[in-house]
C-alpha cells in the first residue's frame, strides 16, 4: 500500500513539473518571463562571482604567463621573419654586385676606349619641327642680298627640325637630338647658327638597335637590328637574325653611339612583327618621340679625354712656371 | 529538510558555476549529472519536484526551444526510481528486469543530456537533418565529456554512502 502511495505521488509530482514545464513554455512565448530572467540571474550572480573571484587569481597567474609566453613568441617569431628577409636582401645584393662585377669587367676588357670618351648633351630649341618656315627663309635671303652677303651656311631647305644651335656650338651632322631619353632623330646638316634635324621616321635615318623585352625577371635584351626610317609615322627594323625572337611590344633602344657604348637611348617600341615566309622578319616600330610637340631637345656629342701626360703633387711647381720664377 | 537544502544549495553552486564559465563547463554539464544525482539520492517526491524546478529554472535563465528535460526526465526517472510492487520472491519464480543499480545514474543522465540537446533544436531547424545531425553530436559529446564522469563519480559516492548506511532507504 505504501509502495503505491510512494509511486502514485511520484508519478503525480512527475505530472505536476510536465504541466508547470508546459506552462512556462507558454508564459515564456508569450512574453510573461521577460521580467523574472533578469531577477533569476541576480539570485544566481553571487554565486557566479564567487566563482569567478575564485578562478580569477589562478586565471590570472595563468594568463600572465600565458602572456609572456605568446609576447616572447611573437617577438621571436618577429625577429625571425626580419632575419629572413635580411638574409633574402643580402643574397640578392650580393648576386647584383656580382652581376655588376661581371658587367662592369667585360666592359672595361671590351671598351677601355670608354674611360676616354664622356658623352655630352647639348641642349637647344626647336625654332620649327616642320623644317625652315618660308617667312625666315625670304627674310635671311633678303637680307643677304641687301648686305652683299654672297655665302651662308644656314640650312635654307630640307624638311625635318630646325634647331637654334649650329657649328658655333660644336654641333656635327650625325649627333644624336633627344629629348629626355628619347631619340628624336640625328643632326643631318650643321649651320654655324642653326642645325637640321633628321626625325627617326624620315627616309635615310640608320641606327643599330637592340631590342629590349620586359619580362618578369626584368629587362632582357635581344636581337640587333637597323631601324630605318621610312617617311611614314612607322619605322621599319631590318636586320635581325631569323633565329631570333621578335614580339610585338618589344621596346627598341639604342646599341652603341657613334660606334661606343653610352647611354641606351630609346626609340619606341614594336608595333607589327611578323615572320615572313622567306624567313625575314617584318617589323615596325612606332618612335616615341613627338615631333610636333617638342620645344627643347638635347644634343648629344661626344668629347674625348686627354690623359694627363705628367703629373705632379699639388703646390710643386712645373718646370715653366719655375723659369718664370726665375726670370 | 536538511538534504533537500543541501541539494538545492547544490544545484545552485553548480548553475553559477556552469554560468561563470561556461567555456569550462558547457550549459547543463553540471547541472544534468547532478539533478539526476539529486534524484537518484533523495528518491523521494520531493527530490524529484526539487530537481524538476531547478531544471525549469535553469531553462528560465537561458532558454531553449523546449524545456523537455524538466518536462520528461521526472517521468524517466521515476521509472527508474519508484519502488516496484513485483518483489522478486525465490520461491516464487517470478523475475523481473530491474536495471542494475550501477547503471541506472549513469543512463539517467544519458537520457538528461540527450532531453536537453533535443531541446535546443529548434522546429525550423528540424527540416534541414544534415546540418542538424552533426550539430547535436557535437553539442552531446561536448555535453558527455563532463557530465558521464561526473555521473560516474556520483554513482560511487552514492554506493559508498549505502554501504556505509549515510543513505535513507525505502521501507
Amino acid at each position: 500500500m505504501r509502495i503505491d502511495q510512494i509511486r502514485r505521488r511520484m508519478w503525480l509530482s512527475a505530472s505536476g513539473i510536465f504541466f508547470l514545464s508546459i506552462l512556462v513554455t507558454i508564459a515564456d512565448r508569450t512574453g510573461i518571463l521577460n521580467p523574472f530572467r533578469p531577477a533569476l540571474h541576480d539570485a544566481l550572480s553571487p554565486g557566479r562571482l564567487m566563482v569567478l573571484a575564485m578562478t580569477s587569481q589562478n586565471s590570472l597567474t595563468v594568463k600572465n604567463e600565458e602572456s609572456e609566453d605568446a609576447a616572447s613568441n611573437e617577438v621571436q617569431r618577429r625577429n625571425e621573419t626580419l632575419l629572413r628577409q635580411f638574409m633574402i636582401e643580402n643574397a640578392r645584393l650580393r648576386r647584383d654586385l656580382k652581376r655588376e662585377q661581371a658587367t662592369s669587367a667585360i666592359m672595361q676588357s671590351i671598351e677601355p676606349l670608354n674611360s676616354l670618351a664622356q658623352f655630352e648633351l647639348l641642349p637647344a630649341s626647336v625654332i620649327s619641327s616642320g623644317g625652315m618656315p618660308n617667312s625666315l627663309r625670304d627674310l635671311i635671303v633678303d637680307a643677304g642680298k641687301a648686305a652683299g652677303v654672297t655665302r651662308s651656311e644656314l640650312v635654307i631647305a630640307g624638311d625635318g627640325i630646325l634647331l637654334d644651335v649650329g657649328s658655333d656650338s660644336s654641333v656635327a651632322a650625325g649627333d644624336r637630338v633627344l629629348t629626355g631619353a628619347i631619340v628624336v632623330g640625328r643632326v643631318d646638316k650643321a649651320a654655324r647658327w642653326v642645325s637640321l634635324v633628321q626625325p627617326v621616321t624620315a627616309v635615310g635615318f640608320k641606327s643599330q638597335v637592340i631590342l629590349l623585352r620586359q619580362t618578369p625577371d626584368g629587362p632582357h635584351f635581344g636581337a640587333e637590328g637597323m631601324l630605318e626610317g621610312t617617311g611614314n609615322a612607322e619605322c621599319t627594323l631590318t636586320g635581325i637574325p631569323h633565329t631570333d625572337a621578335v614580339a610585338v611590344g618589344d621596346e627598341v633602344v639604342s646599341a652603341d653611339v657613334n660606334g661606343l657604348r653610352g647611354p641606351r637611348l630609346y626609340f619606341g617600341r614594336v608595333t607589327h612583327a611578323e615572320f615572313l615566309a622567306g624567313g625575314q622578319w617584318d617589323v615596325k616600330v612606332l618612335p616615341a618621340a613627338k615631333i610636333e610637340d617638342l620645344e627643347t631637345v638635347g644634343i648629344l656629342r661626344l668629347n674625348l679625354h686627354q690623359p694627363a701626360t705628367a703629373s705632379h703633387k699639388p703646390g710643386e711647381r712645373t718646370r715653366a712656371e719655375k723659369k718664370q720664377g726665375d726670370q | 529538510m536538511k538534504t533537500l537544502l543541501f541539494s538545492g544549495c547544490l544545484l545552485w553552486v553548480a548553475l553559477a558555476i556552469e554560468i561563470a564559465r561556461p567555456q569550462i563547463f558547457p550549459h547543463g554539464s553540471l547541472l544534468l549529472p547532478l539533478t539526476c544525482g539529486v534524484m537518484f539520492w533523495t528518491r523521494s517526491t520531493t527530490g524529484m519536484m526539487l530537481s524538476g524546478t531547478v531544471l525549469l529554472l535553469d531553462w528560465i535563465a537561458r532558454p531553449s526551444y523546449l524545456p523537455l528535460c524538466p518536462m520528461i526526465l521526472p517521468f524517466i526517472a521515476v521509472t527508474f526510481l519508484a519502488p516496484s510492487r513485483n518483489v522478486d520472491e525465490f520461491d516464487s519464480r517470478r523475475l523481473s528486469f530491474r536495471i542494475p543499480l550501477p547503471l541506472q545514474l549513469p543512463l539517467l543522465t544519458l537520457a538528461a543530456v540527450v532531453l536537453f540537446q533535443l531541446g535546443l533544436v529548434s522546429l525550423p531547424q528540424q527540416n534541414s537533418m544534415d546540418t542538424l545531425l552533426p550539430e547535436f553530436l557535437s553539442g552531446l559529446k561536448a555535453l558527455a565529456i563532463i557530465a558521464f564522469p561526473v555521473s560516474a563519480i556520483l554513482t560511487l559516492l552514492i554506493r559508498i554512502a549505502d554501504e556505509f548506511g549515510m543513505r535513507r532507504s525505502f521501507s
